[in-house]
């Protein structure tokens, strides 16, 4: 292969040469579509690596191509400062964008696919600790996420649970509110009470010092086994994460870590008010199931904070988890990767967690994520860093960089229209140049995303995401920008419930950017009415501004919020089970579950069910031979297409039932693997576009609707799950029972 | 050695009126346009007619032996103004007593129906001060106006006038309108009417030499029955370097044994050789002294003698001439900066001030400012840059919508920047990009064209029109950018011919070849060759034999050829001679309602089977109602495609049209069958065809307009009609600097782009293949 690499190096210096030589409108144009045409066919097999790479290269030629022409042709003269200083900005925007692409197509290069290895004998296995670091969510969900911890399939006595509980520590219960203190107290009491009876070890600190890293520092310090792995509190893995992800160590000495994808039981803000989630690919899985593989071929796979296999040794190196930033995650594997450690990436879904439901929260979390990327960015300059291979100073420089996705949203937003209303030129190009250059590479580009991305996100999705984010995330960027030490950890809130459906408190920028887009829309629609002369640069820059605005209104949708009622989010399954009432046995199948009741479907029995009494019962199910049982209480009655399911309710909720529940959401990794390979279908760019258009409409008029107060909505009386009840081992004395109306956990805080 | 001995005089001449003048005192007479602006109050009001206009005294000054009239030097072209307001520099030279005795300025002017008499102004000026204005109200012939010019205003040498135009139509107020308006003068009886009687005794004197009846300046070569090629060379040089120092662009050089009639100049070659050869000649020169001197000859006409022992001493003695009493004539001539004419050098900038414009608020609709940019000969027009003009001006409030500013080059609108604010905007320095495309080498015409409609224009109340209100500013500190260009001489090319004289320059020593030694033929080409050293600006280095030309020299040639039959002139294999299509062709991206096609010195060649197709499929096509949907639907998108395929082709899809038969004249440059140097050939039926021809090549309008690699004049109506180039060869790449060879890679490529498309998909997919294989390779291997 050596010989032909002058040759290659050549041809790539002479091609080069080409592409950045000035040409004629013709030679572009033509050029163009044979590129296109040539880069089609290479799109045709994209398990190959050959035809996927010569499609980057086709679609690098256009973009390089544009770049040249916008670089040399289109630019404000700099004697008009007026349409120069904005055109510049533009141009910035536009120079990042293809960075990004640069970037990503390095990236996505060879995405790996592993296959986990199978584990050797009992005896030679590491030992394992499994941390869930906890600041104040729910002991519901705590109790969950021990038992699927619990449960996980390893040797008893190499596996160790710890819950690594910061809303507890020693600062928290003795500080100057008796009422916080009294809180912090209980919890502690509680915790320790849950942890005992599930046979996890409970720990806390004295202070609360470097937030999650600190926490899981801590955890360090008391625990002593080969392989660490970490869970945030609501994360809860299938019974055999261990074997999917144990046996690379074994493999590789120098492995530190093994990163598993974060998959999610509940929609996000904006799955849930557009009403994607049943169909539409998660917004994480572009990230999760496309970035990290390709990551993970430049052994720059990083730590994600949860979901994930650490090893001890090696975090001992750095003196533990970093937490100079406020993403510790990404920076902790920065550190490692600089030692010369390696990283992997599983792309199997193996736990799973809650999303933040509401848009503050959402927002909040991604503004975490954004300060956190760009103080490493900033503070540890992985482009320079020392240690790293070049690929992971790409790698890292570009996850980094991904951040400023907001200033280069916005800047696109905006920049129609200071044509349309003020006449500045800041982008000189006829019609002719800009169908030849522009239309061409962007062309490219949607294809590109189609080939590249179609399987996990469809189109214009990712621009509603990048702009819901960006109105907010532009004023924290100048913040981490002016001091990049001042971003302090921010918890994200999940598990909230909404009432009753309205308006975001942070829809306000959204209402009036849109408003301004629309007035810039109709003012252009005039001007291109009333101006004879207007032709083809305003009919580019008003169709710009259209799919903003289809943009914008799309986003109206995103803030306008529908309400939330649902505590707990269930799980579709199937598993046999046997329902006894009364002496009568039935045989029943579980059609989904929740940490709050299961739903049971009896073909061809007649179950004499009294919605409006206690109906009680007791569910067996079998796992090896074991029997399980549980008490229910009948709550509803649902027909869906199978038939009559009938909701029941946990009667009480004690370890033993958590175990059941883990056994039932968790046992099967095929579950979590199914609800997202179902979804993982593209959709196509016109279906697409179509789809996204009709939400511009449809979601601009629920969101007048809800601005207006016309909301009609029957209040709806949920019944309160059962509590959380610990008997002592021995007898029947109860020990704790969890009050689940406590206003301090209404709602819940998580890591995440 | 003769050649290395012209060389030397075309270094002397060069270097006697520029290098020794130099860049400076170019620059300085650039300021001339700039110190000769006139504070707006100092103007006269356009109404008033000054007393200084004297009522025309009937006979012309000139039949008056004490007065001469010394006329202007431009051509008739540079006396015709158009559109509403129009202005012209006109020279005339005066000695120091002509100058001592002041006289007036005879201006000779029609002018056309259209043009509204009670708002026509015509503006006088010399030499930077004005002298008054007058009325423009004769429609019905030529009527000539006098303007009396004292003597402090005068100067020795070469003195410039002014003339501004201001018309408007009488009755039309539409844009088009603007293009029927014209005020010209008439070049044999315009100019300035000395009060001294003529004579000519220097060589500063032949500067007033006047027009023949045909309108031309006319010099005779004066020599024996039977032209030698020594006698013939013995005055190339002297011709050329008079052609150059008169500096006028309508020289005929004739040649016969006897002195020409009527105004003009006699020149006379003194050696051993052209003594034998008459003695009508031998007895001219007998008493004249040593070297170059001028004495009367007929009545308006003038004797140039230039004697010597020999050739070379010939030669010499034109040298010391050349640097000693011609070298001002050259300095304020030929190398001084014409009004209207921009020599461009690349990567510079100039300002329309340099193009003698002044900064006047425009009052009317239709503002059209014109000026020629001569671009290098060895420039390759393609994509590879632009010409970037930067506006600086502004527009008043109340221009209704459609008011935009279009630049045309060549007669083609490449660029349209449309006044969106009708309130008022003002630029300071706007870009608009001129595609070098556009331009070719040799002299380019670029106008800046501004329509300014606004609401009361169409109520056309021509009385009522407000002038003080003007319309728009163009500033003279508006700039034209030149860039970087691709320099690579690429033959045939007839514009670098005629803009530069190419290949003809830089002193490099080349072939004339006659057929024969007809005093016509030999006329004929000496005009070309005095033609061609204006071109140049400095003398050609030419060798005139009397033969056919000879295959086996490598050296390039110029082919004067009437009628002998010369199969050898055949153009070499390959080079087909194609024909362009008239006027701008394809998509043209900017459009204008209002422009209509000016009228191209160039015609089409009619009869070529396409056209003759597409006469026929129109006239045999279906009326437009009857058409149904699907056919309208096809016929639209088979123009489209039509329109598409020739944008692709540049707009100038190229048939075979070899036919030249029935021209006058023909002038072709392609590579010589050996194909080791270029030859232009100048080729008609008989002497007297080509004489006329060459007349008719050489004047202004026409040679101005030549370009591909075919011109033809034709027989009947004398009309230039140019045939494209069909395939061009490398003649010159000097440069081989990287950004150069980049440059001309870019033009070549944007000119033959499915090389391009082909090389860059072979490549690319060189890369990625061998990516495909390395990639896997690298980080985690996956290669299976």
């Amino acid at each position: 292969m050596k010989c032909a690499k002058w040759p290659a190096i050549t041809a790539g210096v002479t091609g080069l040469f080409m592409l950045w030589l000035p040409l004629s409108l013709q030679a572009q144009l033509v050029m163009s579509f044979a590129v296109l045409g040539f880069m089609f066919i290479a799109m045709s097999r994209p398990d190959n690596t050959s035809f996927r790479l010569a499609t980057f290269v086709f679609a690098g030629i256009l973009a390089m191509r544009y770049a040249y022409w916008r670089t040399t042709e289109t630019l404000p003269s700099i004697d008009e400062p007026l349409n120069f200083i904005p055109g510049i900005v533009l141009y910035v925007a536009e120079m990042y964008c293809l960075l990004m692409l640069a970037v990503s197509f390095f990236m996505l290069a060879d995405p790996l696919r592993r296959t986990a290895p199978k584990l050797s004998g009992r005896d030679d296995l590491p030992s394992v600790d499994v941390f869930i670091p906890t600041y104040n969510e729910e002991p519901e969900l705590l109790a969950a996420t021990l038992a699927a911890a619990k449960s996980m399939i390893y040797p008893t006595d190499k596996l160790t649970v710890y819950l690594l509980d910061d809303g507890g520590t020693e600062a928290k219960r003795n500080q100057a509110d008796p009422e916080k203190a009294l809180e912090a107290l209980r919890r502690h009491d509680q915790l320790k009470a849950l942890c005992e009876a599930m046979g996890a070890i409970y720990s806390t600190r004295a202070k609360n010092e470097h937030a999650k890293a600190g926490n899981l520092n801590e955890g360090l310090k008391v625990s002593k086994g080969d392989l660490v792995v970490v869970f945030d509190a609501d994360h809860a893995p299938v019974r055999t994460f261990l074997q999917e992800t144990v046996g690379y160590f074994m493999e590789d000495e120098k492995l530190f870590l093994a990163q598993s994808p974060h998959n999610f039981l509940n929609p996000d803000p904006l799955e849930k008010n557009l009403r994607t989630y049943a169909r539409m690919p998660s917004e994480n899985e572009m990230f999760y199931s496309i970035m990290q593989r390709g990551l993970d071929k430049w052994n720059a796979s990083f730590f994600c904070g949860s979901a994930a296999v650490l090893r001890r040794s090696a975090l001992e190196t750095t003196n533990g988890f970093a937490g100079e930033s406020i993403t510790e995650d990404c920076e902790t594997a920065l550190a490692l990767h600089c030692n010369g450690w390696h990283s992997i990436y599983i792309d199997k879904p193996l736990i799973s967690g809650l999303q933040p439901e509401t848009l503050v929260s959402f927002i909040g979390q991604r503004i975490r994520w954004c300060q956190g990327m760009l103080q490493i960015l900033l503070l540890k300059r992985p482009f320079m860093a020392h240690g790293l291979t070049v690929p992971q100073r790409f790698a890292y420089a570009g996850i980094n960089l991904f951040w400023l996705f907001p200033l280069s949203r916005l800047t696109f937003m905006f920049a129609p229209l200071l044509y349309i209303f003020f006449s500045l030129e800041i982008y000189e190009s006829n019609i002719y140049e800009f169908a030849s250059y522009a239309v061409t590479y962007m062309v490219a580009s949607m294809a590109m995303q189609s080939y590249l991305f179609g399987r996990v996100r469809w189109p214009w999705v990712s621009e509603l995401y990048e702009y819901v984010q960006s109105v907010m995330l532009a004023g924290a960027i100048v913040s981490v920008v002016r001091n990049p030490r001042k971003p302090t950890f921010n918890v994200t809130a999940k598990g909230q419930t909404l009432d009753k459906s309205g308006l975001s408190p942070i829809a306000g920028p959204y209402i009036a950017i849109f408003l301004v887009l629309l007035a810039g829309a109709v003012y252009s629609v005039w001007r291109y009415m009333t101006e004879p002369l207007a032709g083809d640069l305003l009919m580019i820059v008003a169709g710009w501004n259209v799919i903003n605005l289809g943009l914008a209104g799309a986003a109206l949708g995103v803030v306008a919020e529908r309400r939330e009622l649902r505590r707990n989010q269930r799980l579709k399954i199937k598993r046999r089970a046997l329902l006894h009432r009364d002496g009568t046995v039935y045989t029943a199948i579980i059609e989904d579950v929740s940490n709050g009741g299961i739903a049971l479907r009896f073909d061809g029995q007649q179950l004499p069910v009294n919605l409006n009494e206690e109906t009680k019962a007791t569910v067996e199910l079998r796992r090896n031979g074991r029997a399980l049982t549980f008490d229910v209480v009948a709550r509803s009655r649902r027909h869906l297409e199978q038939g009559e399911v009938f909701g029941f309710a946990y009667e009480e909720r004690t370890p033993e039932v958590f175990m059941a529940i883990a056994d039932l959401m968790y046992s099967e990794q095929a579950v979590l693997q199914e609800r997202m390979t179902r979804r993982q279908v593209p959709i196509g760019f016109f279906k697409g576009t179509a789809r996204f258009a009709l939400w511009s409409f449809t979601e601009t008029l629920r969101c007048t609707r809800y601005a207006l107060g016309l909301i009609h909505e029957q209040p709806v009386v949920s019944r309160p799950d059962a509590p959380i009840t610990i008997r002592e081992k021995a007898g029947t004395s109860i020990v704790t029972e969890f009050p689940d109306a406590h206003p301090m956990f209404r709602e819940g805080q998580i890591y995440g | 050695m003769a050649d290395i001995k012209r060389m030397s005089l075309a270094a002397a001449v060069f270097a006697a009126s520029t290098a020794l003048a130099g860049p400076a005192a170019i620059a300085a007479d650039l300021k001339l346009f700039a110190t000769a602006d006139v504070p707006a109050s100092r103007q006269q009001p356009v109404t008033s007619i000054l007393p200084l206009l004297q009522p025309f005294p009937g006979e012309p000054r000139a039949a008056n032996t004490r007065t001469t009239l010394v006329p202007f030097e431009q051509a008739t072209s540079a006396m015709r103004l158009a559109g509403e307001d129009d202005s012209a520099v006109l020279t005339f030279s005066l000695t120091g007593a002509q100058r001592a005795a002041g006289g007036q300025l005879q201006l000779s002017y029609r002018n056309a129906v259209s043009v509204l008499p009670e708002s026509g102004v015509v503006d006088v000026e010399v030499n930077g001060k004005a002298l008054g204005s007058f009325a423009i109200r004769s429609p019905n012939g030529f009527a000539p106006e006098t303007v009396a010019v004292s003597a402090d205003l005068l100067r020795e040498g070469r003195n410039e006038a002014r003339i501004r135009v201001r018309q408007h139509h009488r009755v039309d107020c539409s844009l088009e309108a603007s293009y029927e308006l014209w005020t010209e003068f008439d070049p044999v009886t315009s100019g300035f009417i000395a009060q001294t009687a003529g004579g000519f005794r220097t060589v500063a004197d032949l500067l007033s030499v006047g027009r023949s009846e045909g309108g031309v300046t006319d010099i005779r070569l004066v020599m024996g029955d039977k032209a030698t090629a020594l006698a013939a060379n013995e005055s190339l040089a002297l011709i050329q370097s008079l052609a150059l120092y008169l500096n006028r662009p309508d020289i005929a050089v004739s040649v016969g044994s006897e002195p020409g009639q009527g105004a003009g100049i006699d020149i006379y070659v003194g050696s051993p050789e052209t003594y034998r050869a008459s003695p009508a000649i031998a007895a001219m020169l007998d008493n004249a002294p040593d070297g170059l001197s001028v004495r009367d000859a007929a009545a308006g006409r003038a004797a140039l003698l230039l004697v010597g022992t020999g050739r070379e001493d010939i030669e010499a003695k034109l040298v010391d001439a050349v640097s000693g009493p011609m070298r001002a004539g050259f300095d304020s001539g030929v190398h001084a900066a014409s009004f209207r004419r921009l020599v461009a050098e690349p990567s510079s900038r100039y300002t329309l001030k340099d193009t003698g414009y002044r900064t006047q608020p425009f009052a009317g609709r239709l503002s059209n400012l014109h000026f020629d940019i001569e671009m290098p000969a060895d420039f390759y027009p393609a994509e590879y840059g632009a010409i970037d003009f930067a506006l600086k001006g502004a527009t008043a409030p109340g221009l209704k919508p459609g008011a935009q500013l279009l630049v045309r080059v060549n007669g083609n609108a490449v660029r349209s920047y449309p006044f969106r604010d009708a309130r008022g905007e003002e630029f300071n320095g706007k870009r608009l990009e001129l595609p070098l495309r556009a331009f070719h080498p040799g002299v380019n015409r670029v106008e800046i064209i501004a329509e300014l409609p606004v609401e009361s224009d169409a109520a056309c109340a021509p009385q009522a029109r407000d002038d003080s209100r003007p319309r728009f500013i163009l500033l003279d500190e508006s700039e034209l950018h030149v860039p970087a260009l691709a320099r690579i001489g690429r033959l045939p090319d007839l514009a670098a011919f005629s803009g530069s004289a190419y290949p003809f320059t830089a002193g490099k020593p080349f072939d004339i070849f006659l057929d024969n030694s007809d005093p016509r033929t030999l006329g004929a080409a000496m005009t070309m060759m005095a033609r061609l050293s204006q071109s140049a600006r400095a003398p050609l280095s030419g060798e005139i034999t009397f033969s056919q030309p000879e295959e086996g020299r490598h050296r390039d040639a110029l082919v004067i050829s009437s009628g002998l039959s010369l199969a050898a002139l055949a153009p070499a294999k390959g080079a087909r001679v194609a024909m362009a299509q008239s006027g701008p062709g394809g998509l043209d991206p900017v459009t204008t309602a209002s422009v209509a096609d000016v009228a191209l010195a160039t015609a089409t060649a009619a009869g070529d089977s396409r056209s003759l197709l597409e006469a026929f499929h129109s006239s045999t096509a279906l009326e437009r109602e009857n058409l149904s949907i699907t056919d309208k639907l096809s016929d639209w998108a088979r123009r489209a495609a039509g329109r598409f395929g020739q944008w692709l082709h540049y707009g100038n899809g190229t048939h075979s049209a070899d036919d030249t038969s029935g021209a006058l004249a023909t002038l072709t440059q392609s590579r010589s069958p050996l194909g080791s140097a270029t030859w232009t050939v100048v080729k008609a039926a008989n002497p007297a065809d080509l004489e006329k021809g060459v007349v008719r090549l050489t004047a202004p309008a026409a040679w101005q307009a030549l370009e591909g690699g075919t011109a033809t004049i034709g027989a009947e109506n004398l009309e230039l009609v140019t045939h494209a180039a069909g395939a061009r060869y490398v003649y010159d790449l000097s440069d081989m600097g990287f950004l150069n060879l980049r440059r001309i890679v870019a033009a070549w490529f944007s000119d033959n782009f499915q090389f391009y498309i082909v090389l860059l998909i072979g490549l690319m997919t060189g890369v990625a293949l061998w990516l495909g294989r390395i990639v896997p390779r690298m980080g985690v291997r996956t290669e299976k």
